[in-house]
């Protein structure tokens, strides 16, 4: 019965989907463009997430853009379940309800935002409304935003602050043991023009969440045994600064540059982490580019996140987000145009990317040993594990 | 007490904001770049999102298995669950 359901709601979303699309083609006009990417996540902790997603942009009165964007994703591993991989009726293609953690194995999502936005003469400003639904979950998220040139055109101050309304209602055996959740999130950013092939930025960003900010479906197991529920802390204020450089030059009559980006993050929970991001484009052939990159990312343990729990802790996790580890990918990219007769024929794409990113990531806690999220279908002796990001879009100039 | 011990766990983060404000506060007054200078920065390749697309879908998926994303852009929200 619960799979029916699940099959009529997929189908609900891609049915919704494509009337999206064909309204979207229907009130295209001028340089109005339409674009879809699929992405497709991997590890071997068997997680996966297929992303189908549309963007639709049109713009009016000389001076405003519509922007709609919408998701639909399916993804596994939503509980970290615990026992064997691929043990169970359908092994990971059962939709049912998992007995133990509550969460269903295979979960639908669908998000909509629309945005409009107002640009002029070196002023813009916008106004957004994000909205989410999935079996156990719903976020409701307005955004405003807001940017200025000045300096000659040289220097732009942007901010954008949007608010969170969340609730989580776990079903199953974990029903009633969600909440409500609210994020407020403010974020400004400063970018000067250096020269005539240089860029730089720096953006700073600070969270403020409170309410029910964990979930039920990885209960911390004790040193005795016991099963206990996951207890995260109420509130969390997190800060975070990032800079980016882009360099250009040529080779030959060839474009090219280097994006430089570093990140550095830290929230109340004593999470601390660095992401730094190295990416090289290259043109080829016409307007068709490579684009080579490399992402590291480390983070420190939630101050609470221990390898043992004794069971008379405060707060207590199993989830592997506020563990020590670090990652590092390595990924291509290969965007471009089509022909440029392509463009005239309705219907027909004129601009497409594919890319493929291949991660490792390392697993190991402060000791060197395995922390006890291995109860969650982690492959018990792999301190290392493999992540495979694909993606591939069409754009439409309509 | 309740300020400094905040003000200590944030240093990091509160001396590069800083140093990057100085840092940005001096470049503002020396660049000059006319705008009919800016066509190698108008490429698509200078952007500083190129694929703004490709940017949303991956500040999605991040959540699920990092514990700092976030902040990149006002989309998001689920549970990462």
């Amino acid at each position: 019965m619960a799979q029916s359901m699940r099959r009529i709601r997929l189908i609900q979303l891609l049915g919704l989907s494509l009337f999206g699309v064909g309204l979207s083609l229907a009130a295209a006009e001028g340089d109005d463009r339409l674009d879809f990417k699929y992405m497709y996540y991997a590890d071997k902790n068997d997680v996966w997430n297929h992303t189908p997603a549309f963007s639709f942009f049109k713009s009016f009165a000389r001076d405003w853009k519509f922007q709609w964007d919408q998701e639909v994703d399916a993804v596994s591993g939503a509980s970290r379940r615990l026992g064997q991989d691929k043990v169970g009726r359908q092994g990971d293609h059962d939709l049912t309800l998992d007995g133990i953690t509550g969460a269903s194995k295979v979960e639908f999502r669908h998000s909509e935002q629309a945005s409009l936005g107002y640009a002029n003469k070196g002023r813009a400003g916008s106004a957004s409304f994000y909205y989410s639904d999935e079996s156990d979950y719903t976020s409701y998220s307005p955004a405003v935003a807001g940017s200025w040139d000045f300096n000659e055109r040289n220097t732009t101050l942007g901010g954008v602050v949007s608010l969170f309304l969340d609730n989580l209602h776990p079903q199953g055996a974990f029903a009633g043991l969600g909440g409500d959740r609210q994020w407020l999130s403010a974020t400004l950013s400063l970018t000067q023009i250096l020269s005539r092939t240089t860029l730089w930025s720096v953006t700073g960003n600070s969270i403020r969440s409170s309410g029910a900010l964990g979930h039920p479906y990885n209960p911390v197991i004790t040193t005795d045994g016991v099963m206990l529920l996951e207890n995260l802390p109420r509130k969390k204020v997190s800060y975070a600064i990032s800079s980016q450089l882009i360099q250009g030059f040529e080779w030959g009559e060839k474009r090219a540059s280097v994006h430089v980006d570093a990140r550095y993050y830290r929230d109340t929970w004593s999470l601390a982490s660095q992401t730094a991001e190295l990416e090289y484009y290259q043109y080829f052939i016409g307007e068709n580019y490579l684009r080579l990159r490399m992402r590291y990312y480390n983070q420190g343990a939630a101050a609470f996140a221990k390898a043992a729990y004794q069971g008379n802790e405060v707060y207590r996790t199993a989830d592997i987000r506020y563990f020590k580890f670090s990652n590092v990918s390595l990924g291509a990219k290969v965007s471009g145009f089509f022909p440029e007769s392509w463009a005239s024929l309705a219907l027909l794409p004129d601009r497409w990317d594919i890319s493929y990113d291949h991660g490792i990531r390392d697993t190991r806690g402060e000791q060197g040993g395995p922390e006890p999220f291995r109860h969650y279908q982690l492959f018990p002796r792999d301190e290392y594990y493999m992540q495979h990001v694909f993606m591939a879009g069409l754009g439409f100039d309509l | 007490m309740f300020l400094k011990a905040h003000v200590r766990k944030l240093w990091p983060i509160l001396s590069w904001s800083l140093a990057l404000g100085a840092c940005g506060a001096l470049l503002t007054g020396c660049a000059r770049v006319h705008q009919r200078e800016r066509d190698f920065l108008a490429d698509p390749i200078m952007q500083r999102i190129p694929d703004a697309m490709e940017s949303n879908l991956e500040s999605h998926n991040l959540p699920r298995r990092e514990g700092s994303a976030g902040g990149n852009s006002g989309t998001g929200g689920g549970c990462g669950c």
